[in-house]
């Protein structure tokens, strides 16, 4: 029988390799201050960043699920709160909160405190509507859809604009379950 | 019958010259009025067993277990029990626990006659070892199929497909591996969310009759009704779509393995829905943790590799070079151990 599903990602999070939080942290940057520079749109940016992010999403939910073993969530709110705890931890080492459950269940607010994205960051006058963690919007997106929950994630709250917090919203759009992949007659 | 006295189990004049005292956990029926033999496990005879198992308390309370019997899962083991004839008429069906019921009997025994009947001709069909196959869609007779046999002795507390009889004069079992050198396991497939198989390996698969494409749709097809067959019945969860909705994956009860005289089907999805299938010789065991491993094996190499498409065939020399190896040589060697 596999282990009962850690409800904390420290456990995982004691296991798994580690990268260099500055590395990690110029190297994000470094990805943003090119698109700037390609795009100079700062809608498009975000657009691009948000679709990074879902590229990544989908290929990190694997990951996600064999080393942190979690069984299927059985509502949305189990999931945020695995998102939250277990998710943010195993790959940005910090935790997050669930807050603001809307009265269906199919909304919340991700809180995260603490941003490894964003050390040494201030946003210039010119770039005033970026958003710059844009690609972790598209990361929880993709990593859901691939799990049969389709979303939509947007900012409430980020640190760069002069809130005091960074805040994700994630509302639960449906939950696609599979089809049967084959339209012809076999 | 439901309230004849119960013989202990020596001295009951039904039970087969091949019984052994002692080797399994599930002496006693519920109706010592049949004539049962039971099959001692890693014997295969030639001919058509059925295995009833355990006891439930209310109804009947089994005597206890004689010490040595390995362990006995206490309270309700046996959850439902179905007979029927070759015409499909449902002769007997019993409950002792079942907390859920979503269909009413007739429709619940139609069900599970007709998961069976279909069952046993996908099971013929994808046997890798046998050369007797039929079309799929026309029926097979009871004597020309693989028979299925029960794993004796091992019982979860999850569902497990289990089939009843063997025919071994047509199929015979292969013999035991010996060590090393026997390749234990016979294929691998590895499917995507969307149908599309990753990959697939084979070891040692005599027969082929249909083409590769064919071949997998066919495995992904019959997967796929299996689960939602499987959650169907399950009479212990509450959670139950009606049969022909598409489930989400992890949903219901997961179905996990089946085996037949010639084969043994190893199933693992992942909530992403990447559906491992490893087809192993029979008396291969729980193959839960391998998967575990080949899914693990999957998630550093495919997902992480920056130039794979994802949906698309597996083509990473690291990882079809590597696996065959990795794989077969680790069920070779760790397997043996861990026989029934």
């Amino acid at each position: 029988m596999p282990p009962a599903a850690p409800r904390t990602g420290d456990a995982v999070f004691a296991n798994i390799e580690r990268v260099n939080a500055e590395l990690f942290t110029l190297t994000y940057g470094a990805i943003v201050r090119q698109l700037l520079t390609d795009l100079e749109d700062v809608e498009e940016v975000n657009k691009q960043l948000d679709q990074m992010g879902y590229n990544i999403g989908i290929r990190l939910i694997d990951e996600f699920l064999a080393k942190s073993n979690v069984s299927r969530c059985v509502d949305f709110k189990e999931t945020a709160e695995v998102i939250a705890k277990v998710g943010f931890k195993m790959f940005l080492g910090v935790t997050a909160s669930v807050t603001n459950w809307d009265a269906d269940g199919t909304t919340c607010s991700l809180v995260l405190e603490d941003n490894p994205l964003v050390d040494f960051v201030e946003l210039p006058d010119t770039c005033q509507g970026l958003y710059y963690c844009n690609i972790l919007t598209g990361v929880i997106r993709g990593a859901l859809e691939t799990v049969s929950m389709k979303t939509e994630v947007s900012w409430v709250r980020d640190m760069l604009h002069g809130d005091d917090a960074y805040e994700l919203q994630v509302k639960l759009l449906k939950q696609v379950p599979e089809e049967y992949p084959y339209k012809d007659d076999e | 019958l439901l309230h004849r006295s119960r013989h202990s189990v020596p001295h009951d004049p039904c039970i087969s010259d091949s019984f052994a005292p002692g080797r399994s956990p599930f002496h006693h029926t519920a109706y010592p009025g049949f004539c049962r033999k039971r099959t001692v496990v890693g014997e295969i005879t030639a001919e058509r067993r059925m295995q009833f198992f355990g006891g439930s308390a209310e109804v009947n309370p089994s005597p206890p277990a004689p010490a040595g019997a390995g362990t006995v899962l206490s309270g309700n083991i046996t959850y439902m029990l179905y007979l029927f004839n070759r015409h499909g008429v449902c002769l007997l069906y019993r409950e002792w626990h079942r907390p859920v019921r979503t269909l009413d009997a007739q429709q619940d025994q139609k069900l599970m006659f007709g998961l069976l009947f279909s069952l046993r001709s996908f099971t013929a069909k994808i046997d890798p070892t046998s050369v007797e196959k039929g079309n799929l869609g026309i029926p097979l007779s009871p004597h020309r199929l693989p028979g299925v046999l029960p794993q004796v002795g091992e019982i979860t507390a999850e569902r497990r497909m289990q089939f009843f009889g063997g025919s071994a004069e047509v199929n015979p079992s292969p013999p035991a591996p010996a060590g090393a050198g026997t390749v234990l396991s016979y294929m691998l497939y590895l499917f995507n969310r969307h149908g599309v198989c990753l990959l697939y390996r084979e070891w040692h698969r005599p027969v082929r009759t249909l083409d590769a494409q064919q071949d997998q749709k066919l495995m992904f097809g019959l997967l796929f009704s299996l689960r939602s067959f499987t959650a169907k019945i399950d009479p212990t969860s509450v959670e139950k779509g009606n049969l022909g909705v598409p489930l989400l994956p992890g949903q219901g009860c997961s179905f996990h393995s089946f085996s037949t005289n010639t084969y043994k089907l190893s199933f693992m999805e992942s909530a992403s829905g990447v559906k491992i299938i490893l087809v192993t010789h029979p008396k291969c065991g729980d193959l839960r943790e391998y998967m575990a491993y080949i899914y693990n094996l999957y998630v550093e190499y495919v997902p992480k590799n920056p130039i794979y498409v994802p949906g698309t065939a597996i083509k990473s020399h690291v990882l079809v070079g590597r696996r065959p190896q990795t794989v077969c040589h680790d069920l070779n060697v760790l397997l043996p151990a861990s026989f029934i």
